[in-house]
């Protein structure tokens, strides 16, 4: 499995909507470090590096995060489907739950790879305005951008660290999502703009009051709202269970 | 609901027996055919029930049960065509076609109980409701609620071919309600070559999606080595080498080597490198063997499908136009190859339109069309065979049948096609005064019969 696994992420970083996302992700908090229209934006004096990934991470994830990890995710099987290589590979004597549960776990694990590279460019776009102690927050733990006193570097990247991995959380039933729909249309293309148009219509559904707890757009920025994580984790990961084994049930019987 | 089904399954063999009868038509009511009737089952134990295995038979086949799996099905009155399988308990599945198996009809609102054995025809599924709605319409109002499917296919099949490498029977698929294949029943034995002939569009893709379990069919059943692809899981496939797409497809990134490497490391191969340099030489494919496939040429990718196929040294080998891109030199290549894996003992099953290449080394031929196997030609087979030109050749082809030493006459055109002594053929029908114009012997051309047979389709 493991092989089968250093295989998939190979195949991962050479897929093009990969590519370009991780060099938008690290391309964009230096745009935004830099955006002469940054205070008008935000209201926002940045005193500290610290404070960049947070505007890289608040914008990402309004849409364009979410929109790349729906894409790899969706490209992981389409591609191969539209190279015919799923073919070569379901004929040998290896079970397909094998090879889509590899596929699925890269899939899981590309939101914290765009996570990663988008924090360590926002970190590079924080090296002019300093990393060290600050009075203020890094906008993503305490006090957001105020903060609740000096933050110390290891404090600062902590916190940034949390409200990452826990953004890498928010985005697994979005991947888990655009694998199901890949496996249910193989088709990139497909794949991708349903799971975009399933994001897009539960931000619609937050209209009603009583499924809103349940959808997955009202965890979106659960990475600033540690109150929600008790509550919003858990659903979140058993959204992506369930979608991954779906996705695996229907690939198990698939005409390819 | 509940308590109506376990009523159902807790039907004994005594309940069973004591309502087998043949029921009269209501008037205007659909019929059976005669094959279901012919099918109903003599009263003794429960198939389901009983312990050992037992043989039932038809006038059409004979089906061996070993304690068969149940399955609840119910048939949409509206769409009869259509019907939904619901286990006590478990969520619908649709059941699009129904597969050979043995049947019990519960009439609606009764204890009646029929049962009946189904053809294994997909098609015969419709009568199948018909004739439930038949069956329960003769005791009271309303269509029959609740079939029993005793056994599937898979479980319960018309005996296979023995020895057989791969055989496909009664193989249908169908994509919504449209079929793209139906009733394939085919085998092939070690060391057989079976070429696959078709135009374009009549299933021969789907057919070879089928048999290496790409796909899955709507009814029916592939066995490879004695083992089901579709239920045996993936272990069935260790004996198989394919090639599905032409050209084959492979890893753009990676050299034709690595290629293979990862074939074989999916194919659980070990200590594979002596091996790989093997077929690479094979295929004359080692100057290139270092490099990116995106850099093969048409021809070194589709010679490249082949190594991979081959690699693992497989005894059941499928191909779908393997010879298409290659240049002439290639296209011999391939095809010494494949006799010569032939030869060796491999079952080799391949699609093609180069039938005259092919039927040099084929053992035989099948021709699809609409979805359906027309014809199975034996190539090796064929005896010495003249054809002959008569003033009447109906009339001739009749006589020469009741000739002694003079076998299997047919009329092809205007000429009549026998088997066994010329000499002897024409003198019975000089004596009997007929105006013979030309006795030759009649080479077997197979792009000539195949052209004939699929037009004639």
């Amino acid at each position: 499995m493991l092989r089968v696994l250093i295989w998939e992420f190979g195949k991962l970083v050479r897929l093009r909507s990969v590519q370009i996302g991780l060099l938008a992700a690290l391309v964009l908090p230096i745009l935004w470090a830099f955006a002469p229209g940054l205070r008008a934006q935000y209201g926002l004096e940045l005193v500290s590096g610290w404070q960049v990934p947070a505007l890289a991470l608040l914008t990402g994830m309004d849409f364009l995060f979410p929109f790349l990890t729906a894409m790899a995710a969706a490209e992981v099987l389409g591609s191969e489907v539209s190279m015919g290589t799923l073919k070569s590979v379901l004929l040998r004597p290896s079970p397909r739950s094998r090879l889509l549960g590899a596929k699925v776990i890269v899939v899981l694990a590309y939101p914290f790879i765009l996570l990663m590279v988008s924090l360590a460019g926002s970190l590079l776009a924080g090296l002019p305005f300093g990393l060290g102690s600050f009075f203020g927050g890094t906008g993503l733990g305490e006090g957001s951008f105020a903060g609740v006193g000096q933050l110390t570097p290891p404090g600062a990247f902590m916190e940034l660290l949390r409200a990452h991995a826990l953004a890498g959380v928010v985005l697994w039933p979005l991947s888990a999502l655009a694998m199901l729909y890949a496996v249910v249309f193989l088709s990139t293309t497909s794949a991708a703009l349903a799971a975009v148009s399933t994001l897009l219509l539960m931000r619609l559904l937050i209209a009603f009051p009583a499924i809103q707890p349940f959808l997955l757009t009202s965890y979106l920025d659960l990475y600033i709202r540690p109150e929600a994580v008790s509550w919003g984790l858990p659903l979140l990961i058993i959204y992506t269970v369930g979608f991954s084994a779906l996705a695996l049930l229907i690939f198990e019987r698939k005409d390819i | 609901m509940l308590d109506y089904w376990r009523q159902i399954k807790n039907q004994r063999v005594s309940f069973f027996s004591r309502f087998i009868h043949t029921k009269k038509s209501a008037p205007g009511s659909l019929t059976a055919p005669a094959p279901w009737r012919l099918g109903l089952l003599p009263s003794g134990p429960d198939p389901v029930h009983a312990g050992a295995p037992r043989q039932t038979e038809d006038a059409t086949s004979r089906i061996t049960h070993q304690r068969p799996k149940a399955r609840w099905v119910q048939p949409l009155v509206k769409r009869p065509s259509t019907f939904t399988a619901k286990k006590p308990g478990r969520k619908k599945s649709s059941v699009q076609s129904c597969q050979p198996c043995l049947i019990f009809f519960v009439g609606y609102g009764s204890q009646t109980i029929d049962y009946a054995r189904i053809p294994s025809v997909p098609t015969q599924t419709i009568k199948l409701t018909r004739y439930a709605q038949h069956t329960s319409a003769g005791r009271e109002p309303g269509p029959a609620r609740y079939l029993r499917i005793i056994t599937p296919m898979s479980e319960a099949v018309a005996t296979s071919t023995p020895g057989a490498a791969l055989e496909a029977q009664q193989l249908g698929k169908k994509y919504g309600r449209k079929p793209v294949l139906e009733n394939i029943t085919f085998a092939v034995q070690p060391g057989e070559v079976y070429a696959l002939a078709g135009p374009n569009g009549s299933g021969k893709t789907t057919l070879i999606r089928l048999l290496t379990g790409l796909a899955f069919p709507t009814s029916g059943v592939v066995r490879m080595l004695g083992q089901d692809i579709y239920n045996g899981g993936y272990v069935a496939r260790r004996a198989l080498g394919a090639v599905v797409e032409a050209p084959a497809a492979f890893y753009p990134h990676m050299t034709g080597r690595q290629n293979l490497e990862m074939v074989a490391f999916l194919t659980g191969m070990s200590n594979v490198e002596s091996r790989i340099r093997e077929v690479l030489a094979r295929l004359e494919l080692l100057a290139v063997a270092d490099q990116p496939v995106r850099t093969y040429s048409l021809g070194q990718r589709q010679r490249l499908g082949l190594a991979s196929a081959i690699l693992h040294e497989p005894q059941i080998l499928i191909l779908d136009e393997p010879t298409s891109g290659l240049d002439p030199q290639g296209i011999s290549k391939v095809h010494e190859i494949l006799a010569e894996l032939a030869w060796k003992g491999v079952a080799v099953l391949l699609s093609t339109h180069h039938l005259r290449e092919v039927s040099a080394y084929s053992d035989k031929v099948g021709i699809l069309g609409g979805g359906r196997l027309l014809e199975e030609v034996k190539l090796g087979a064929k005896g010495e065979t003249y054809r002959l030109r008569v003033d009447d050749p109906p009339r001739a082809a009749a006589f020469l049948k009741t000739v002694p030493g003079v076998q299997n006459v047919s009329l092809r055109d205007v000429n009549v096609i026998f088997e066994g002594s010329p000499n002897v053929a024409l003198a019975a029908l000089v004596r009997e005064n007929y105006q013979v114009q030309f006795l030759e012997p009649d080479y077997f051309d197979l792009y000539d019969y195949y052209r004939e047979r699929v037009k004639n389709a």
